[in-house]
């Protein structure tokens, strides 16, 4: 009978499995609507205190603030947003610390941010004269070992106990990762030492008649020594320039992920990963997160850095856990991805090292000069279900156009063969070097042996094919873009509504 | 990461998706297959042996919503590794779902439905339902969550929690002898 009824309730729809896994998230705004009236009289109490004394202007601080600021002057990439998704205290006013109840100061002319935790008396170095405090009165300081670029610290003039709040710039935007181990006092801040640093790999192993794949995790412990190597691997790597600063809540794991304290108090992480298989492109990201700011700052590294990092870990790092998970029997694995350097590692698993040779993606785009050499080089012919020789044609497709939400097309078996027909119609167009320019795009995500890639075809006349670093454009002209949009969509592309997100 | 890059990675076989899966929901997957099988080892096991199936029926399979796929396909690993074991019986009193037995009491093994007609009709029974006693019952007999999981979920006491389920079971029963699935 329990057999019978187990699989009975394997019978439930997918609608009710989703909202039961989704109904924590619902639970908890319930909570946080109790919760508003009692913020909404914390911001009344504050405002008719604040205006009632008179002493300072001050943006009401409340108990969930949300704080944008605006384009940075040098970005190198994307304006930079301090959200607090969550409120660590719902105190009362009188019992809230002075760095709690001003979440938010300003210094001349810039937002500090609270970072929720106060600074030891011992690491305050000078007074900041040339700085000062905008609609508060206080004092801010210098900490011991940093620059003043990111971290300061402040002391309230109200503030009976005297305490010191660190504070952070969020709109800092370190040009180079020396400027950023510059700003916390990467020698004098800084502690790696502990059970900390993680570095996870894909492994294969051959059976004598296929591949497995594996998941690797090594947990290692570094030590007083190995703290002194990797701030100088770190150091070696000042000159790295930072390419995306972010505030997303969580670090991703890479290759190798290190945590460390800040101050011997804040947990922060570094995270080195490796990305691509072609062309790789290996990036430093140091994670400096409180409960409520997150400050992610990413650097490009040489890819041979990364090999530095490992190697100080086999080295001077003591492994205190290994893991490995099977993920995959039958893998395929290109012979390119071979060579003879592959060793097995300490945890008996062979490291196919990604080689560096003109892979066979780069071989066939690069030296494409007509769209026919792409339909040879990847063996392109006609098929029903989005795979033909090496390309594979998802099974979604977008509608793009500039300052509109994407439209998401679901695409019928036959799209694939009218997009290779497309392609043969004019298979003799020679290819071009040019970046997309369409304000109108028909968006197909495609793979070539694995590698993400996409075509587009465009309104300004061209069909785009991309993988890794390289696009060939082919002029197909206007009325062909305009003749197989229709095509596509009329008689292809599913006739039920699109799905519109965004 | 949206699900649907997910899915993409697994179509263009790069493993990382089984990373961004083991973070999205391996703590879920986990829970799930730990209150079936009542071993933290043996849920490892049928955590890992989703992730391969998933990499294996991912393509050609593309399935929508994700969620719901990981949880079934794990859901049933351990219960198929549960009846391997031969447990199924010795364990039938820690597995939540045994209170659903007072839906179908007095139903003679001739008379059984077949258990997706059973399961198909429960579904219809829980849709006519209010969302929190839908929410408890499928967390309850479905994922076999433990009354406190429920409890702090939901935001309610443990008598009613109780409570609800033991009204939802007395109106299961009742809807499935008036759908005429088991005679009265």
């Amino acid at each position: 009978m329990l057999d019978y009824l187990l699989d009975a309730m394997n019978e439930i729809s997918d609608e009710h499995i989703i909202e039961a896994v989704n109904y924590e998230a619902k639970a908890k705004k319930i909570n946080l609507k109790k919760i508003i009236p009692v913020a909404a009289c914390f911001v009344f109490v504050i405002v008719a205190v604040i205006a009632g004394t008179g002493l300072f202007e001050v943006a009401p601080p409340t108990t969930e603030p949300t704080l944008s600021v605006g384009s940075p002057t040098q970005a190198p990439v994307q304006n930079t947003t301090v959200a607090s998704t969550q409120c660590p205290s719902q105190k009362p006013w009188e019992e809230m610390s002075y760095g709690e109840r001003y979440r938010e100061v300003l210094i001349q002319d810039v937002i500090y941010v609270y970072a929720f935790e106060s600074v030891a008396p011992e690491r305050i170095d000078e007074n900041i004269t040339d700085y000062k405090l905008e609609n508060i009165k206080g004092e801010i300081y210098k900490i011991k070992g940093m620059t003043k670029d990111l971290y300061v610290a402040v002391k309230f003039s109200e503030d009976e106990k005297g305490e010191y709040f660190l504070y952070l710039r969020s709109d800092y935007e370190p040009e180079t990762l020396g400027n950023l181990l510059d700003a916390i006092g990467l020698n004098n801040n800084v502690n790696f030492i502990g059970n900390s640093a993680i570095y996870q790999d894909k492994g294969y192993n051959y059976d004598g008649k296929g591949w497995s794949e594996d998941l690797i995790e090594i947990v290692y412990n570094i030590d007083a020594k190995g703290h002194k190597e990797l701030s100088g691997l770190l150091w070696k790597n000042r000159e790295a320039l930072c390419v995306e600063i972010d505030n997303d809540q969580g670090s991703n794991p890479g290759n190798i992920t290190v945590k460390f304290t800040l101050m011997g108090k804040s947990s922060a992480t570094i995270c080195i990963e490796e990305i691509g298989v072609f062309k790789p492109k290996t990036f430093l990201s140091v994670y400096l997160d409180s409960s409520v700011v997150y400050m992610h700052y990413h650097f490009e590294i040489e890819n041979s850095a990364l090999k530095d990092y490992i190697a100080f870990l086999e080295d001077e790092a003591e492994i205190i856990r290994a893991e490995r998970y099977n993920v995959g029997t039958n893998v395929q694995l290109f012979p390119e991805q071979l060579t003879s350097t592959t060793t097995p590692t300490t945890q008996g698993t062979t490291l196919p090292p990604i080689n560096e040779n003109f892979s066979k993606v780069e071989k066939v785009l690069g030296t494409a000069e007509t769209l026919s050499d792409i339909i040879d080089g990847f063996d392109i012919k006609k098929a029903d279900y989005g795979i033909s020789g090496d390309m594979t044609v998802d099974w979604f497709a977008r509608l793009e156009e500039k300052d509109k939400d994407e439209t998401i097309y679901s695409i019928a078996a036959a799209t694939m063969q009218q997009l290779v027909e497309f392609m043969y119609e004019h298979k003799d167009i020679k290819a071009e070097n040019r970046e997309c320019q369409a304000d109108i795009r028909l968006v197909f995500t495609v793979s070539f042996i694995g590698n993400s890639g996409s075509i587009i075809v465009g309104n300004d006349g061209y069909l785009y094919i991309s993988c890794g670093a390289i696009t060939k454009a082919f002029h197909v002209g206007e009325d062909a873009y305009r003749t197989f949009k229709e095509n596509l969509i009329a008689a292809v592309w599913t006739t039920e509504a699109p799905v519109t997100f965004g | 990461m949206h699900d649907s890059e997910i899915i993409t990675m697994l179509w263009n076989r790069q493993q990382r998706a089984l990373s961004e899966i083991t973070l999205k929901y391996g703590r879920l997957l986990f829970s799930l297959c730990e209150n079936i099988l009542h071993c933290k080892e043996d849920s490892r096991e049928c955590v890992n042996d989703t992730y391969l199936a998933v990499w294996n029926r991912i393509p050609p399979e593309k399935p929508d919503p994700l969620t719901a796929f990981l949880c079934r396909i794990a859901r049933n690993i351990s219960i198929k590794k549960l009846r391997d074991r031969n447990a199924l019986k010795r364990q039938a009193e820690t597995l939540p779902i045994h209170e659903l037995e007072y839906c179908i009491a007095g139903t003679s093994v001739e008379d059984k439905v077949d258990a997706k007609v059973l399961g198909k009709k429960i579904d219809e029974f829980l849709s006519s339902m209010d969302e929190e006693s839908r929410v408890i019952f499928v967390r309850r007999y479905f994922f076999g969550d433990d009354i406190e999981t429920i409890m702090s979920l939901v935001g309610m006491s443990e008598s009613n929690v109780y409570k609800r389920l033991s009204r939802t079971r007395k109106k299961l029963k009742a809807y499935l002898e008036k759908e005429g699935v088991f005679d009265a």
